[in-house]
């Protein structure tokens, strides 16, 4: 019986498949593209996962899990395995796997779906499975103590210091998105300021008036801020209040800034804990309400499956097909941050062993088909409009005319009336080069939503969605300053002891302004940046996050090996070996391309030549090429480090297979559990 | 004729406390259940102590959310 289902979801998937593959031309329908998704995760998770759990790691439900052996009701709590499945998904769903696919959908609807199913089923799930396993069976060490204990000292190091430049990127690159949402933007902008009177209000309910009554501070909190939403309409209507909150990038971009600063020294109960909430509860209704929106509509897909833009000439972002695509797409396939996720509070949570698998594997095949859903909301899209709202300004021509000029050569139809009219409706001045990817969600959800519950409330819906988005990416920059803090404090304590306090205000206050100055240095060059910033940061960040990947597919490699099971290690070394050809490709290509778009180092030679000529202001042609020179910098970072780290584990991984090292573990005891049946 | 609503309340009360499980909101009720099963005798903190607690362990060390 079993059996003949499983036939029936291969054939459903293969289905999906081939349905896709013979639109030539022609738009399909998304129930298509959802279904030849959720075919191929079932298939994965029923069978792959498995060979994961029961042939390599052999997981026991005999074995009592961290829960179960060092519960005290706080961290170490043991969760049922749905409960935690939501939990886990929460904390690695973010707005990465939102905007990667949105970005990458100049490519056309075909390469980001490909990529994001079947990068997840054989990289991203086995990422997060594997460090869940690891930590799990190391009483919930971090990624960083796990590479440090099993592979070496070295790599520990080498590891946080690439954690660490790898926070600022991404809080920079989320910052940047959040600004050109929320740019000339008064109904969003009033209501993400909004948020943060809320969240303080939510903060001494539970921790001053109310204590610990987490639950009526949420309901207050969502309460107050769906009417937050409803009143930024009439703020924005209003010829007093709007101009108040017409802010210019720039200015958003210090706000954040100081936010992040200030949201990093305040405690936890003040800010970062009731956001966290709020941002949970927005997540999870929303990716919720968009999944039934999509099953209940089944819209085309009015996008290309492929583009002329494959070729790299993409006004979005720069570079062929391969290796940016796949740097592009970044979380939704895998996202080496779930690492410090799976290694952190969920494993301590595991109530069986067995379980790990669908919260593992599963809860990444679940981020996937998020990932899966954003893809579908930009393909929605006309095509014109996407690249009209995703296609930087100075590409475009400064006005809706030069705009629909500039796409209708690209071969896509949009009249400069549609452009204004969609902005109007959607209740903003502008739509035109609001690059960064949120905006374009936020349009395509609209549509969903308002195709599903009225029409007349598209305004509304679109500012939920961005309402939706920089909420959580906020929550990340309250979140990441922190942690950023945390780490630079760790390091700062080998160079001087106090340092190293974590609640020695002095050092607090140094550490949080480090963190901030650095990412908001690149924040604000991006904002500068002529061709938008997303351009540049976008691929960093993409890079950076999976050579994250890598480092944790390392200490995975090494862990399969010490569980002597090396005829297996193919299962890690396939994705380590395809995440180091992209990476490295990308990065080479980032740094050294001669064409000007593409490599920071072309770009700044083109810029000496402008100054030289005349054509361009020398301070601010300076200021330009330092930032060149600068992200070119950065990235030969991220690639010195990762490459110290691949080097440093296959030398262990040869002394020990070669038989002149004897793999040790500092695993934790096997005690038998009692939840075993 | 009792067991009926009671069973419907105690499947609301299991619902919301498996949402704010996956919220990662504290449970202090839980958190008294376990200290007074695994801890006899131990002095149980009052609910203003334990979120303190609970705060400390969630968002002490290490990154709880991703990009």
């Amino acid at each position: 019986m079993m059996t003949l289902v499983w036939i029936f979801v291969a054939l459903a998937g293969a289905l999906g498949w081939s349905m896709l593959a013979l639109a030539r031309g022609e738009p399909v329908s998304a129930a298509w593209l959802v279904v030849a998704a959720v075919g191929t995760y079932l298939i994965a998770y029923r069978f792959y996962s498995r060979i994961i759990a029961d042939r390599i790691f052999g997981l026991s439900n005999r074995r009592a899990t961290p829960a179960e052996r060092l519960g005290n009701g706080r961290d170490f709590v043991p969760t049922t395995r749905w409960v935690l499945f939501g939990h886990h998904f929460a904390a690695i769903s973010g707005a990465g796997p939102l905007i990667g696919p949105v970005l990458a959908a100049q490519f056309g609807y075909l390469p980001g779906t490909l990529y994001l199913v079947f990068g997840v089923v054989f990289a991203g799930s086995v990422q997060d499975f594997i460090i869940l396993i690891g930590s799990m069976r190391r009483d919930g060490k971090s990624l960083g103590q796990m590479a440090k204990e099993e592979i070496g000292s070295f790599t520990g190091l080498a590891a946080m210091v690439a954690i660490l430049a790898i926070m600022i990127i991404l809080l920079a690159v989320l910052a940047l998105v959040v600004v050109n949402a929320l740019r000339d933007s008064p109904w969003g902008l009033f209501t993400i300021a909004c948020t943060i009177p809320i969240a303080i209000l939510m903060g001494f309910w539970m921790k001053v008036w109310r204590p610990g009554r987490t639950g009526e501070a949420s309901v207050i909190g969502v309460a107050l801020l769906l009417l937050a939403l409803v009143g930024g309409q009439q703020v924005s209507t209003s010829a007093t209040l709007a101009p108040l909150f017409s802010w210019s990038p720039v200015m958003i971009a210090l706000a954040l800034i100081a936010y992040g600063f200030i949201a990093s020294v305040l405690p936890v109960w003040m800010l970062l804990a009731p956001r966290d909430y709020l941002s949970t509860f927005m997540k999870i209704g929303t990716i919720f309400l968009l999944a039934v929106t999509i099953l209940i509509e089944m819209p085309m897909l009015r996008l290309p499956a492929l583009t002329q833009f494959v070729d790299g000439s993409g006004p979005v972002f720069a570079g062929k097909l391969f290796p940016f695509a796949f740097i592009t797409i970044a979380c939704g396939a895998i996202s080496g941050f779930h690492a410090l996720v799976a290694s952190g509070t969920t494993p301590k949570m595991v109530r069986r062993e067995q379980d790990a698998r669908l919260i593992g594997y599963g809860g990444m095949l679940m981020e996937s088909f998020v990932a899966v859903m954003a893809l579908c909301a930009a393909a929605v899209l006309d095509p014109g409009i996407y690249f009209a709202i995703n296609v930087p300004l100075a590409k475009l021509g400064g006005n809706a005319q030069a705009a629909a000029e500039t796409i209708r050569a690209w071969g896509f139809v949009v009249t400069p009336a549609q452009i204004e009219q969609l902005a109007h409706s959607v209740g903003e001045s502008t739509l035109l080069g609001r690059t960064g990817g949120a905006p374009s969600l936020a349009v395509g959800m609209a549509t969903l939503f308002s195709g599903a519950f009225g029409e007349h409330l598209l305004a509304l819906w679109y500012h939920f969605a961005i309402m939706f988005e920089a909420l959580f990416i906020l929550t990340t920059i309250d979140a990441g300053t922190r942690v950023g803090r945390f780490m630079l404090q760790e390091l700062g304590g080998y160079l001087w002891a106090p340092l190293g306090r974590t609640s020695w205000y002095p050092s607090i206050i140094l550490t949080s302004l480090l963190v901030v100055l650095g990412w908001g240095y690149f924040l604000v060059q991006g904002v500068l940046d002529p061709l938008g910033g997303i351009n540049s940061l976008w691929p960093l960040f993409g890079i950076s996050n999976q050579l994250l990947a890598s480092v944790a597919l390392c200490v995975g490699t090494t862990l399969i090996i010490k569980y002597h099971k090396a005829r297996y290690l193919w299962v890690t070394l396939v994705p380590l070996a395809w995440l180091l050809a992209v990476t490295l490709t990308a990065s080479w290509q980032k740094i050294f391309s001669p064409e000007r778009r593409l490599g920071f180092l072309a770009d700044a030679r083109a810029l000496a030549a402008e100054i030289g000529a005349g054509t361009m202001d020398p301070a601010r042609g300076a200021r330009l090429i330092f930032n060149d020179n600068l992200n070119a910098v950065v990235a030969s970072l991220f690639v010195v480090v990762v490459l110290a780290v691949v080097c440093s584990s296959v030398w262990q991984w040869t002394l020990m297979l070669s038989g002149r090292r004897i793999p040790t573990m500092s695993e934790a005891p096997d005690v038998e559990s009692a939840y075993a049946s | 004729m009792w067991s009926q609503p009671m069973r419907a309340r105690e499947r609301l009360q299991q619902w919301l406390s498996d949402f704010r499980r996956i919220a990662g909101m504290p449970s202090y009720a839980e958190y008294r259940r376990h200290l007074e099963q695994c801890h006899p005798g131990h002095p149980v903190p009052s609910e203003r102590e334990f979120f303190d607690l609970y705060l400390q362990s969630r968002y002490g060390d290490g990154p709880t959310r991703c990009c």
